[in-house]
């Protein structure tokens, strides 16, 4: 653990040479994966994560050092090192207090992952493996993959924060493919907590594994997605990552406070359709993206982004605050100590609106209805975005038809959202991997089916 | 600790445990990267970091364990879980800790030239590449991403049976994106410079490349949904060919993710196509690798096993695919030197070195004058989403231009192509003059422009 007086030592080390600001955020994660295949576990890895990360700011101008060595001596170079890209004269350190805020509750855990055996483990992943095998015997193969991790983490600011927080999260994923005719098509399932294994205690694995093999096989029975413009309904659930793509993270401070984002400067603006809210909230207790405090250890907050189609916040980190003079508001996060902290979503969604599923298909003539969504990504500046549908469904005459493979939905975020004609009632989260400037962070994204008025959907 | 002494401990404590067999892989690495905003450094990262894998073969199973701290703790942790690993997995595959080699190829990945580029000159030129993007071009609007970052590496493989090899790499690379006004919204190009050549760095050259990608975007318009003949340019081309390299891997074909399986000596692609795994660049003119910024691989693979250059295609017709120890066990041939390791955090897999499609004699005009009317697709979006690397499929946000009349003519945006890559390797018409390579990783992947008969595209 990171003492208190040698944070002290190392934050007033590093603002010795006109910095006026430096944080540490101390970092030690157990990890462990392991991969099942065919019917047999074949890998099993684990390991130890340990290092700390100096951040000094003097102004917007901003240094970041990282390193394994988290002794006094190892810190306090590193903060040296810091110290001597922000100014060249140096004067004597001055006198930090920090003062230590107790750990918080938001993430309780019942069962940690030190906890369970790997025979329990692995009895799971048979399980999820067998289930999705015998789901059909067109299934050619089956990988279930289950990663957990424990990090411990203080974060220490020389503002006198002091504040040490946990993160565990458990994922299982299973992943399915079905062949007929040498002809090849997948399914995937990766639910994912920010809990101990009692989420896995309480998941029904084989309805869960189920779903990844029946993806497959209805991909496999599927036609080609054809291409053009039409109305989409999304499903709940992971589906979010439309708003996620199309329209979080050009909401970033990271991209709004230097100019890069198509929603600059339109703050109490209707840039969405009246029946569109979307909300951030990083205070959802066991989140997949939750913090009691955030990667600079602020604590997180519910920001509502969008009220009734009205831009009413931006996310916003320390650094992006002072360009854009704004206060941060608690979203600031961070791969882990090999990167500096930045503004990020956390478990970000669509709130429940008020139309009727049976009335969001039956009323949007032919179209694409996306049951289950694939990844994307954005370019925030032009708000050009694109994600993968991973099970399609054409929709006739008001009516869900035959699946559809291979389409991607494509568009412009300013447009798209305006373009949502219906929300339904009934929100759900997926869970996803959001990759950006400060790495790869657990990020759920959620919202009710919704259905966009027109869309080019990407197929053949 | 130092190294030599912690593996000594580390080799010691193994055999103390009753292990007779095993490896450890060590890491090392110090980067620095700067980044430009408004005339001011606005980032600032340097850092040094460190990590070990250890793993054992225990009776007919290997585990794994890692670390980021070398100390005695440390010690005790690896052999502990690596033995636990190993008790959990399954015996299925051959597993191996390699006898070692007489010889291998000389490392050529570090210049120490490169290493006495100071501090102040790569900042010297991370401001003068903003200036330089500014100053391309009037409608030049904000630069998105100016940075310059340099890093150099270190790998040592050491085993019980006596194995000891190691390399160093080092590398300088800069990119830029710069917005351009187009009318009422805005558009962005991106370029990246890398080289091992103290001034290999062209600042003026790389500014003035992303500012042009940026206009050349202005009025951008959508096609009508079709079929186009395409031309792949080489970037665009080394994407989708990145994408898709798992396919060429024993180890998705043994587990059924590659429909190449059993297929060698058959022909998979047009005569047109011939794939090299190259980890020295040796197979290309020095003229060649220096222009197609060749950077060089590691003189030994993941298990110790010396690289060597191959023919994965030849002509259209497979050769083989990419082997370690125990996908060749399996196949009953030998290791190609392609067993990786994607960091100290990963378990052996297989992965291509420097993986490239053999240049034609095309130079990209050529191929638009003989394919008179189609599209050049520039760049391509979403590929961790958007593309199937177990079917083939790929459905992506694409950008580029028309060609007609076998001339350049209005840039096309907000367009998709689809395509299965298994398909498309049997549809090149003709392989251009450029090649040109992606960011090297633990795997660097070439492609020159493609010309494919048609693709599906969706757009208006």
């Amino acid at each position: 653990m990171l003492e208190l007086n040698t944070a002290q030592q190392v934050l007033a080390e590093a603002l010795t040479t006109g910095g006026d600001f430096s944080e540490i955020f101390w970092e030690d994660t157990l990890r462990c994966g392991l991969a099942y295949l065919g019917g047999s576990m074949e890998q099993a890895i684990s390991g130890r994560d340990h290092g700390a990360g100096i951040r000094v700011l003097k102004g917007t101008h901003a240094v970041y050092v990282y390193t394994n060595d988290t002794s006094l001596q190892g810190l306090l170079d590193a903060a040296r090192k810091a110290a001597a890209a922000i100014g060249s004269s140096r004067m004597p350190a001055g006198e930090i207090v920090l003062n230590a805020t107790p750990m918080g509750h938001l993430n309780p855990i019942a069962i940690a992952p030190d906890d369970v055996s790997a025979q329990k483990k692995a009895a799971w992943m048979r399980e999820a493996y067998q289930a999705a095998k015998a789901y059909s015997h067109e299934i050619s193969q089956v990988s279930v993959g289950l990663n957990d991790s424990c990090r411990r983490i203080v974060i220490a600011n020389s503002d006198g924060l002091y504040v040490p927080k946990e993160h565990t999260h458990v994922r299982i994923r299973v992943g399915a493919v079905a062949e007929k005719n040498g002809e090849t098509q997948t399914g995937m399932n990766a639910p994912g907590w920010q809990r101990g294994y009692e989420a896995l205690e309480e998941l029904d694995i084989a309805a869960m594994a189920k779903a990844a093999a029946k993806q497959a096989v209805t991909m496999l029975h599927a036609d080609l997605c054809p291409a053009g413009r039409m109305p989409v309904a999304i499903e709940n659930g992971f589906g979010g990552v439309l708003f996620h793509e199309a329209c979080g993270h050009s909401l970033e401070a990271t991209g709004v406070s230097k100019g890069h984002s198509e929603f600059c400067g339109k703050l109490g603006q209707q840039i969405a359709s009246p029946i569109v809210t979307a909300i951030d909230d990083g205070t959802i207790p066991n989140g997949w993206g939750s913090g009691d405090v955030d990667d600079e250890g602020a604590p997180t907050r519910r920001n509502v982004l969008i009220e009734k189609g009205i831009l009413k916040q931006y996310l916003v980190d320390k650094l992006g605050g002072r360009r854009m003079g704004m206060e941060p508001n608690g979203c600031s996060r961070r791969q882990n100590y090999t990167y500096a902290p930045t503004s990020r979503m956390s478990n970000t969604f669509i709130a429940p609106g008020t139309d009727d599923n049976g009335e969001i298909i039956a009323s949007m003539g032919d179209g694409l209805y996306c049951a289950s969504m694939g990844g994307g990504s954005v370019n925030p500046m032009t708000g050009d975005f694109n994600f993968a549908v991973s099970e399609g469904y054409l929709v006739r005459n008001g009516k869900i038809d035959k699946p559809v493979r291979g389409a991607t939905l494509i568009g412009r975020g300013s447009q798209i959202l305006m373009a949502i004609d219906r929300v339904g009632t009934d929100m759900k989260t997926g869970q996803g991997m959001c990759g950006s400037l400060s790495g790869s962070i657990p990020a759920d994204v959620g919202q009710p089916l919704i259905r966009i008025r027109e869309i080019t959907v990407g197929g053949r | 600790m130092k190294l030599d002494d912690f593996l000594k401990l580390l080799f010691e404590k193994a055999k103390a445990a009753g292990l007779t067999e095993f490896d450890a892989m060590y890491c090392e690495g110090e980067n620095f990267r700067v980044s430009a905003f408004e005339g001011e450094l606005d980032g600032y990262h340097v850092n040094a970091s460190q990590g070990l894998s250890f793993r054992a073969l225990c009776g007919e199973t290997m585990g794994y364990a890692y670390t980021e701290t070398l100390d005695e703790a440390a010690a005790d942790m690896l052999v502990k879980m690596a033995m636990e690993n190993a008790a959990l997995v399954e015996p299925k595959d051959p597993q191996f800790i390699y006898e070692g080699a007489e010889t291998y190829p000389a490392a050529n990945g570090m210049n120490p030239g490169l290493e006495a580029v100071s501090v102040q000159e790569k900042i010297d030129a991370v401001l003068k590449l903003e200036q330089a993007v500014k100053a391309a071009d009037p409608r030049v609007k904000t630069v998105m991403q100016c940075v310059l970052a340099s890093g150099s590496g270190y790998v040592r493989l050491v085993n019980s049976k006596g194995v000891d090899c190691d390399y160093r790499d080092n590398l300088m690379y800069s990119y830029t994106a710069a917005a351009v006004e187009d009318g009422e919204r805005s558009v962005d190009g991106f370029d990246i410079a890398c080289t091992r050549d103290p001034d290999g760095l062209d600042i003026e050259r790389l500014a003035r490349s992303a500012v042009d990608k940026a206009l050349a975007r202005c009025g951008a318009r959508a096609v009508a949904s079709g079929q186009y003949p395409v031309i792949l340019e080489h970037g665009a081309a080394a994407d989708l060919l990145e994408c898709f390299c798992g396919m060429f891997c024993a180890d998705n074909a043994q587990k059924g993710y590659s429909r190449l399986a059993g297929r060698e000596g058959e022909v998979i692609a047009s005569g047109q196509v011939t794939l090299m795994d190259d980890p020295m660049l040796t197979c290309l003119s020095d003229e060649a690798a220096k222009a197609a910024r060749g950077f060089a691989g590691q003189p030994f693979d993941g298990e110790g096993v010396p690289s060597r250059a191959k023919a994965v295609i030849e002509k259209g017709r497979l050769i083989t695919l990419l082997h370690n120890l125990t996908t060749a066990a399996k196949a009953g041939t030998e290791s190609t030197g392609n067993a990786s390791r994607g960091s100290y955090k990963s378990t052996v897999g297989v992965a291509p070195t420097n993986l490239y499609i053999l240049p034609g004699a095309d130079s990209l005009e050529d191929m638009m004058q003989k394919m008179g009317d189609g599209l050049v697709i520039d760049d391509l979006s979403g590929l961790h989403a958007g593309a199937n690397g177990v079917s083939g499929d790929f459905s992506l946000l694409a950008q580029g231009y028309r060609v007609k009349d076998g001339k350049r003519a209005g840039a096309v945006e907000q367009i998709t192509v689809a395509g299965n890559f298994y398909e498309l390797l049997n549809r090149v018409v003709s392989v251009g003059s450029d090649l040109t390579f992606g960011l090297p990783g633990s795997s660097c992947v070439g492609a020159p422009s493609l010309w494919i008969e048609s693709l599906d595209i969706a757009g208006e």
